[in-house]
């Protein structure tokens, strides 16, 4: 079948118009009268250069794919990717037990200490930015990995690269594992409430809105605050209602007069 | 209770034993009775499960869905007990098969 005559599918696949971006993140689109990526980026290219400045540089891809499904609206999960407040009730196996268990301080996560964030509307991109905070680093010797991460960066060794490398990997594993995929700490627990949401908006008739208005009233919204979220969604709106080009996302004065 | 032969004993298991051995831990899993069975386990246990499209990967080298020691195995069965796993509630059915 296609095995055989790999070419005659290929033939088929329609050519990517425009391509851009940089090493490790590529746009591709299949619009030719497209807007640049840099106007459709905007202020949030900034974002993903100083993600890839810090840390992309060594991106490797392993084996193992893990796929799950949940009977609710994809647009769920997104919510569900950039809300600074839903990590502490549903997550609390995670943060209450198991960070417990292995010994892991998460109070820069949870708690009156928590470090807390700025949510931004940058056109129709939403971001969290935070102070940078300990990740729940959740390998079986953070004490460890911080020992060889010294030690590797004073001696300069291919032999002790190698095992820095894999010992690093082998931490990656442990943190990805431990909250994500179908069997981690994490993720099921957000399926669960996500499907609870789905047969909750069975009631649409009756309540016709999802209030996403926290933080509408205040000048700078914090990460706990909806305006990321609004930005998810008025992009989302903008996109069905056959909008080209950029839109602005960010909460109108008019909006913000009503909500205070 | 006289429990079953446990591996480490330094003796040949029957056939009946290792039958014994495996019903008795169906049993303690049926019953939720998991501190029970996480005793069970030897302290080097691994509690290894691949991903379905690379069934016979090794986990060191690859993302697997569960790659539990015998701590993050513990810690699997205080969460399960806690009430807090709302994925698990009501828990998932267990089914052996031989």
């Amino acid at each position: 079948m296609s095995e055989e005559r790999p070419s005659e599918a290929f033939k088929t696949l329609p050519f990517a118009q425009k391509v851009g971006g940089r090493p490790l993140i590529l746009f591709v689109s299949f619009e030719p009268m497209i807007e640049s990526l840099v106007a459709y980026l905007g202020n949030a290219r900034e974002y993903l250069d100083l993600m890839l400045d810090f840390g992309g540089e060594e991106v490797e891809i392993v084996h193992g794919s893990q796929a799950y499904s949940m009977k609710a609206n994809w647009k769920l999960l997104v919510e569900n990717s950039m809300d600074g407040y839903h990590a502490i009730p549903t997550h609390q196996r995670f943060f209450s037990q198991y960070l417990a268990d292995i010994g892991m301080d998460a109070s820069s996560w949870a708690g009156p200490n928590r470090i807390q964030g700025i949510g931004l509307a940058l056109g129709g991109h939403a971001v969290i930015e935070n102070r940078a905070r300990a990740l729940p680093i959740t390998g079986t010797a953070k004490g460890e990995l911080d020992r060889i991460r010294a030690r590797a960066g004073r001696t300069v060794r291919p032999r002790a690269g190698a095992s820095y490398r894999r010992l690093q990997q082998k931490r990656r594993f442990e943190n990805f594992i431990s909250f994500l995929g179908p069997a981690g700490f994490g993720t099921p627990d957000d399926v669960d409430a996500l499907e609870g949401c789905q047969r909750g908006f069975a009631a649409w008739r009756e309540v016709s809105w999802s209030d996403m208005s926290r933080g509408m009233g205040r000048g700078q919204p914090s990460s706990r605050d909806e305006l990321q979220m609004r930005a998810f969604w008025r992009r989302w709106h903008a996109l069905m209602q056959g909008l080209r080009g950029a839109s602005d996302c960010s909460d109108r004065p008019e909006q913000r007069a009503a909500a205070e | 209770m006289a429990g079953p032969a446990m591996p480490g004993d330094a003796a040949v298991f029957t056939r009946g034993e290792i039958e014994e051995f495996l019903t008795h831990e169906a049993a303690l899993l049926d019953a939720w009775r998991l501190e029970e069975w996480l005793e069970l386990m030897a302290p080097d246990a691994r509690y290894l499960v691949p991903p379905l499209d690379a069934p016979e990967a090794d986990h060191r080298d690859t993302l697997f869905l569960i790659a539990d020691d015998r701590r993050t195995l513990a810690s699997r069965v205080r969460q399960l007990l806690s009430g807090l796993t709302w994925a698990e509630n009501p828990r998932s059915r267990t089914r052996f098969i031989r």
